[in-house]
């Protein structure tokens, strides 16, 4: 059993699994902090960003001038931005006969896995996780292609130049790897592989191990999965959480008993409690907004975003914020905001039973209705009619390179009364922040990540008792910035087995007994001898049928009669006669007993002796 | 509970012998027993002053009652009780004592092997009245010579081990008080406690010297043999008697008492027993403050302080803190028990652990060194034990609070500053914080149980607060500060710690010697987290942090122009907590609007008209509160005679809205105002202590008028746009005191006649009975006796012609009524008739005889000095001076409820609710 880890960031995992003869890919996540290089992509023509300088290097025997630009003190790529994709060349692709997905920010680079690489298997994932994770890749190509760029950048990947780059272009890595983004025809290629589980719900993958979707209580239709045999069972656990938020509670006793358990995707913020972030990010945005500022929010268009509704939904009642806008924008908002309310079955128990009363399970149907929540697919048209502010804005993207959130950067940036609140822990915010400076308005860092923390997870691991598990290697060591942390890592007994990327790992346990099933006629004929209470044995002579990796003992075929002789009638053979078994040695010889029988036929010790030296 | 009455009221003393009589007849039972208790209650305060001996010349029914109770064989166990601890009370004097006697009671009574026999001891109530009533009755010789004679010291010795634990707890104060009472007294040692001040002797010799009684011998004996005994209940008992009977012990008796058990003591303390630590540390701190100091008490004190449990030598070492005269070896000890556990998870250096070889000179090179190699190893070894202590969250926890709270007890003046380090060392690891160079190693497993740990963070804050008295404190404000600031930072603070964040600020921030330097600090880092904890999801951190503010205000760090907006804001928070304390602290701002100049008064007046509106319109009772209090203050700040016109229209809506509330609280606090208006109007003759000056505030206001046709309207409304009364008469600083016409009628204008009248007729008896006191002070004081008797005022004429209007009033007929009768009952008396037909018809005057529509018809007002003295304002304060339920209270009452409920019993079977 191996283990071939194709991606090395611990959120968004993408390992294949090598069990039975089956090869089953866990995920595929797709790292889009390398777009953190890349000049933002404006809606709008900015005089800013088209006046930007070119990089040449100082002593100029290098310029990049059409491909790097310098911008507020660092150099980015001006290109359509590139995504880090999972390693392609540690394991061929094609080979791969199930993708398993656990949630839908785990799915974003399947286009990339399932395209243009001969892949013929199929992909299982849950209801919402395919309806979400296909909102995400649409919008995702709608940013991209809404604002096309001509040139594609090249030439700073070449490695004699990157070396020379400043930082941080020059300490990018797999930059060769990097890829513009998919197309939507890719996208709906892709997504037409999925196939529909639902939780706990087992599939049989080639008759040789079963498939096993569990909630994971993270996001809505996020999944852990078993991969079981008769004897063997691996767990994958991907982003759970046990917090109480929107999503089905995490199933934690299924579990238990796990031969192997593969452990990714843990908070990416250990140190931030998503409490207190959250009435962090309420009580800046309702500062910002008493003071006449706007909040611009830049995230995901599905997950956070509905708790942070239902919270604010609450607070702008109590810290009298009735009057001000909150707008949503999006090319899928308004299915976002709509499928969240029809996924009633994947929802916690809470918000089920509110679709009984009947009442939308989430309050954010009630901020629409109020007007006071307002969704528009993009900048354009009716929401340049509606604005008005001061105001509160959630749009996309977190990276601030692309999307409607660029505008409201290019707008905003320059008062301080404004404040951009960072929810998505998925990016540096410095990061993020650097090609708008020197920026005027406030930033406030409020990661929400409501995934397992190293408390949590050691709780939990205490709870099912894997034998072994395995990590990246993040989870082994306290965080670089934070090293007196202890508590920032996982310690267990025995130590959980790292990997990064492009790490082979051969899976520390041995695969001992297969299971073979008897027909019954050939069980019928079994004469079990009992050898000791309880334990009976019996021989068999049978043949052993291998089929879809079942295996089936069958009775001998009789030997074909002979063709009938034309010349003479064959005599009708008598069936055989069932002979009683002979008695069976087993086990360990009384010797006493044998030595009287021995001596009781004449035979004694010393001649035992000879015959037993020649 | 029946209030103490010492004496008997000639109805009860009726009752009484009918009540013994049914209480001794084994026919009828007492369904409820509480009675007794509170009968035993009653008759406990009747004996208070002589010991029962006037009681019982009044009452022989008690001892018969006694007497038939205990002399029957079988009585009922909760009556027996009740006998033995009344006849206990009833000894308690010498003459009582010998009536018993003569009737042979006492001897029946408390003789426990008669009651073992009926198979009554078995009842722990009969246990405990017996112990009771050997309590009581031990107030005498002859009573401890019974004691002695009886043998009752073997069933008391035996009951100190008793399965009930309240048995056990009053056998073992019945030992103490055996002890103390007839104190042993040495030739030497007479009456002086502190004159020991030799080490203490072996028994042999203070037996000689001692005349200690039998009892106390065998006691002393008993308690020998308990502390060395095996039974862990005898031990346990033993140490409580010894740290109960040492406190009272005088210097003989200590001195027996120790001869005899330090060395039992000792070798509980050398065996180490965890479940023995605290109460052999309450002994020996008992020991410590009862007597001289000795070194063999010191000694033990010191093995307790070396446990090998770190807690319970934290334990021990927070015990000893308290003690005024310590030994400096032991205070050393003491000291590091306590700071070693700091110094381990902080890395700061605490404990000078070459103290001892430094100040010992005449040691050999040798010697040191192999005492520096003993002590590495005991170092070490203490470590250990303290590192797997610290390693487990639950005592980790525990120990480092206990070790944060006692700092500053322990800090010595040249330690201070590194304490100071160590305490912001652990809040900085509590916060995850922590720099990788001061984590000691081997304690990451302990600082991990500490990270985030909202206890320990709030003890520390505590810590860091109270160490800001320390000497070389200021120079650590700015890191201080900025701690607390992470504090306020960190979302993840939990409300509490908050609190206690802000509380250790402003300590810090006042002590401050130069505040100016703090001004960067306080405008750029700590406003804008104040602003955004304003605004915080929790209205608890909201409301700590407006208490906050107002107290920042006070203390003058920043200007309360920066602070009053935010404040004002608040007042439209959602919580009435948080509205309630931005109305405090906006009332702590008051005092320094004068000194902020004009844009100070402005917000003043923002805050005014919104605080008016919370007292109008908000639902909260809370808030109400604070808005009379603001004004209270804001009265205090802004005397009316230096205020503008419109600062009398608002006390009148104040009023007005405050005495009508539905909060009982918001019009006691109304009713504070007016007491305060009362003072100022009337300075001089109101309120103010004999020989006290006039408050500063004291001049006179006149909003005159013409008497009795300007009546101030009473509105609601909060924007009154009526003309104040002219102010027609300016005091000069000579004349502190009012003409009481000029101040009555300032207060009638004020609507504080009005305001009193709705206190006197309120619903609530707070708020009536406070009301009645007020205007009973105010009648006294101003209005001359009414006609017919002697007058008291100068100025009878004018004062009495101060009218105010009483229509629209719900209480305006009861007043009527009230005035009627007291006219009607005048005329009487000068032999006029009688006006009956203006009882409760004010409006028409047609009807009513000549002298009442002259002086008092409803369309001009009432004369204020007549009402006052028509409303009985005494009988009224008596009346509302006893609690609503002073008469079931009453003993008449309980002796009337003795009587019924057996007669009911008698009757049928009644089930009493005693909810």
């Amino acid at each position: 059993m191996k283990l071939y880890c194709l991606s090395g960031h611990p959120t968004l995992p993408c390992n294949v699994l090598k069990f039975k003869s089956t090869t089953i890919m866990l995920d595929c996540g797709l790292d889009t902090t390398s777009v953190l290089q890349f000049l933002p992509l404006p809606l709008v023509h900015s005089p800013r960003l088209s006046k930007l300088p070119g990089w040449v290097s100082k002593d100029g025997t290098i310029n990049l001038e059409k491909e790097l630009k310098e911008c507020a003190g660092r150099v980015f790529v001006d290109s359509q931005p590139e995504f880090c994709l999972p390693e392609r060349e540690l394991l061929d692709l094609s080979t791969i006969d199930v993708i398993l997905i656990s949630n839908y920010h785990c799915m974003m680079a399947l286009p990339y896995i399932t395209e243009h690489t001969g892949f013929t298997g199929s992909v299982y994932a849950t209801e919402p996780t395919l309806q979400i994770g296909r909102l995400l890749m649409e919008e995702l190509v709608n940013f991209m292609e809404r604002v096309p760029k001509a040139q594609s950048a090249t030439c700073w990947k070449n490695k004699e130049i990157q070396r020379v780059l400043p930082g941080p272009l020059k300490d990018a890595v797999e930059v060769l790897t990097w890829k513009t983004c998919y197309s939507i025809q890719d996208v709906n290629s892709a997504l037409s592989k999925v196939q529909l589980v639902g939780y706990s719900q087992k599939v049989e993958l080639f008759g040789a191990v079963q498939v096993t979707p569990l909630s994971s209580g993270y996001s809505l239709g996020s999944s852990n999965w078993i991969i079981q045999s008769h004897y063997e069972k691996v767990s994958y656990v991907s982003g759970s959480s046990l917090l109480t938020t929107h999503p089905q509670p995490m199933d934690q006793s299924s579990l238990k008993n796990s031969d192997v358990l593969i452990l990714t995707g843990l908070t990416q913020m250990p140190t931030a409690n998503p409490d207190g972030m959250l009435g962090d990010f309420c009580s800046n945005l309702a500062m910002t907004i008493r003071a006449g500022g706007n909040v611009l929010v830049p995230c995901y268009s599905s997950g956070v975003i509905y708790d942070l509704l239902e919270c604010l939904y609450q607070f702008i009642e109590n810290a009298n914020l009735g009057s001000t806008p909150f707008y949503f924008l999006s090319p899928v908002a308004n299915s976002s905001l709509e499928f969240s309310q029809i996924f009633a079955e994947w929802l916690c128990h809470n918000k089920q039973s509110k679709v009984y009363l009947p009442e939308p399970p989430f309050p954010h149907a009630e901020l629409i209705q109020t007007n006071k929540l307002k969704h528009y697919p993009s900048i354009h048209g009716d929401f340049s009619t509606d604005f008005r502010q001061p105001c509160v804005v959630f749009t996309g993207h977190p990276s601030l390179r692309f999307g409607d959130v660029v505008h409201f950067m290019e707008l905003w940036g320059k008062s301080s009364l404004n404040t951009i609140i960072f929810t998505e822990p998925d990016f540096s915010y410095l990061d993020a922040l650097a090609p708008y400076q020197p920026l005027s308005m406030k930033c406030v860092y409020c990661p929400i990540d409501t995934r397992l923390n190293f408390h949590q997870v050691s709780k939990l691991l205490k709870e099912v008792q894997p034998l072994h598990v395995v990590c990246p290697e993040q989870y082994t060591q306290p965080p670089p910035s934070q090293s007196h942390r202890s508590d920032l890592m996982l310690e267990l007994q025995p130590p959980p087995m790292p990997y990064r990327r492009c790490s082979v790992l051969g899976l520390p346990f041995r695969r001992r007994y297969e299971r073979i099933h008897l027909l019954p006629e050939l069980a019928k004929s079994l004469v079990p001898s009992e050898i000791k209470p309880g334990v009976s044995l019996a021989t068999v002579s049978a043949v052993l049928q291998s089929k879809d990796n079942k295996h089936t003992l069958q009775p001998v075929p009789k030997p074909l009669p002979l063709p009938p002789s034309k010349k003479r009638k064959r005599v009708v053979e008598e069936p055989p006669e069932v002979l009683a078994p002979k008695p069976l040695l087993s086990g360990s010889v009384p010797l006493e007993a044998f030595l009287a029988v021995l001596h009781k036929v004449r035979v004694s010790l010393k001649t035992l002796n000879t015959y037993l030296a020649c | 509970m029946i209030p103490p009455n010492c004496v008997m009221d000639s109805e009860c003393m009726l009752l009484l012998p009918r009540v013994c009589a049914v209480l001794a007849d084994p026919r009828q039972s007492l369904p409820d027993d509480t009675s007794l208790e509170k009968l035993l209650d009653w008759l406990t305060g009747l004996t208070k002053e002589d010991h029962g001996q006037a009681l019982l010349e009044s009452c022989p029914c008690l001892l018969d009652y006694i007497s038939t109770v205990c002399l029957d064989k079988t009585p009922d166990p909760s009556m027996l009780s009740f006998s033995l601890k009344l006849s206990g009370l009833l000894a308690a004097s010498q003459h009582g004592f010998s009536l018993l006697q003569d009737r042979s009671v006492l001897g029946v009574a408390y003789d426990s092997e008669r009651w073992k026999g009926a198979g009554l001891w078995e009842d722990p109530s009969v246990r405990i009245g017996w112990i009771h009533g050997v309590n009581n009755m031990l107030q005498h010789a002859l009573a401890l010579h019974f004691l002695e004679q009886a043998g009752l010291t073997k069933p008391i010795l035996q009951l100190q081990t008793d399965p009930s634990l309240f048995v056990a707890l009053a056998a073992n104060h019945l030992l103490a008080h055996l002890l103390t009472f007839h104190q042993p007294t040495t030739a030497s040692h007479t009456t002086q406690r502190n004159g020991l001040s030799r080490p203490l002797s072996e028994e042999g010799e203070l037996v000689e010297t001692t005349q200690a009684s039998s009892v106390t011998m065998e006691i002393l004996r008993h308690l020998e043999n308990s502390l060395v005994s095996d039974n862990h209940t005898q031990v346990l008992q033993g140490l409580r008697l010894l740290s109960v009977t040492l406190p009272q012990a005088e210097a003989a008796l200590r001195e027996l008492l120790m001869s005899r058990v330090l060395r039992p003591l000792e070798g509980l303390v050398l065996a180490g027993r965890r479940d023995l630590t605290q109460p052999l540390m309450d002994v020996l701190l008992a020991a410590y403050r009862s007597g001289p100091c000795d070194s063999r008490l010191v000694f033990l004190m010191t093995s307790m302080l070396n446990s090998q449990n770190s807690s319970d030598a934290a334990l021990c070492a927070a015990a000893t803190l308290p003690l005024d005269t310590c030994p400096p070896d032991l205070r050393e000890k003491v000291a590091a028990v306590l700071l070693e556990p700091l110094q381990a998870i902080t890395g700061v250096s605490l404990l000078d652990r070459h103290n001892d070889q430094q100040t010992d000179h005449r040691r050999t090179d040798q010697q040191t060194d192999q005492m520096d190699s003993d002590q590495d190893k005991q170092w070490d070894g203490v470590s250990s034990v303290l590192l797997d202590h610290l390693n487990k969250k639950s005592s980790c926890i525990s120990l480092i609070c206990l070790c944060v709270s006692n700092t500053l007890a322990v800090v010595h003046t040249e330690s201070c500053a590194s304490v100071l380090h160590a305490v912001m060392a652990l809040l900085n690891i509590c916060n995850g914080q922590s720099s990788p160079s001061t984590a000691v190693i081997g304690y990451s497993k302990a600082i991990t149980n500490l990270i985030g740990c909202s206890k320990v963070q709030r003890c520390g804050l505590d810590a860091l607060a109270s160490l800001s008295t320390c000497s070389g404190a200021v120079d650590l404000v700015t890191d201080v500060l900025r701690v607390l600031l992470q504090y306020l930072h960190n979302p993840d603070s939990d409300a509490t710690v908050v609190q206690k964040s802000y509380q250790a600020m402003l300590r810090w921030l006042n002590i401050s010697t130069e505040p100016l330097y703090l001004t960067p600090l306080v405008g750029q880092d700590l406003l804008p987290v104040l602003k955004k904890r304003m605004c915080d999801v929790r209205w608890e951190v909201r409301d700590s942090t407006v208490e906050f503010l107002g107290h920042l205000c006070v203390s003058g760090v920043v200007s309360s122009c920066t602070i009053t907006p935010i404040l004002l804001e608040a007042l439209s928070d959602q919580q009435s907590y948080v509205r309630a304390s931005a109305i405090s602290a906006l009332a702590k701002s008051l005092p320094l609007s004068g000194q902020q100049g004009a844009a100070q008064d402005h917000v003043e007046k923002e805050a005014v008209p919104r605080v008016l509106h919370i007292l109008s319109q908000d639902s909260e009772g809370f808030a109400r509160r604070a808005v009379v209090q603001f004004f209270i203050t804001w009265l205090k700040t802004h005397p009316l005679s230096s205020s503008s016109s419109s600062s009398s229209a608002v006390l009148r809506s104040v009023l007005s809205l405050g005495s009508v509330d539905l909060d009982w609280e918001v019009k006691c606090h109304t009713l504070e105002l007016v007491d305060l208006l009362m003072q100022e109007t009337l300075p001089g003759q109101l309120g103010s202590e004999p020989g006290s000056a006039p408050p500063p505030y004291a001049v006179s206001l006149s909003y005159g008028g013409s008497l009795g046709t300007n009546n101030p309207t009473h509105t609601h409304s909060l924007t009154s746009s009526l003309p104040p009364p002219p102010l027609t008469r300016t005091p000069a600083p000579t004349e502190p005191i009012t003409a009481p016409h000029l101040g009555l009628s300032g207060l009638v204008n004020l609507g504080v006649i009005t305001a009193l009248l709705n206190g006197l007729f309120d619903c609530d008896r707070p708020v009536a009975l406070k009301a009645c006191s007020l205007l009973l002070r105010l009648r006294n004081t101003v209005c001359p006796r009414p006609l017919g008797q002697v007058a008291v005022a100068t100025d009878n004429t004018t004062v009495s012609e101060v009218m105010f209007d009483l229509s629209g009033q719900v209480w305006a007929p009861e007043v009527i009524l009230r005035l009627a009768e007291k006219r009607e009952c005048d005329w009487a008396e000068d032999g006029e008739g009688v006006c009956d037909r203006l009882v409760g018809n004010c409006g028409s005057s047609s009807e009513a005889c000549g002298r009442w529509t002259e002086r008092s018809g409803c369309g001009g007002g009432i004369g204020v000095c007549e009402v006052l003295w028509s409303l009985g304002l005494e009988e009224r304060q008596s009346v509302l001076s006893r609690s609503s339920d002073h008469v079931q209270n009453s003993p008449l009452s309980l002796l009337q409820d003795i009587l019924t409920a057996t007669r009911a019993a008698d009757i049928e079977e009644v089930i009493v609710d005693c909810y």
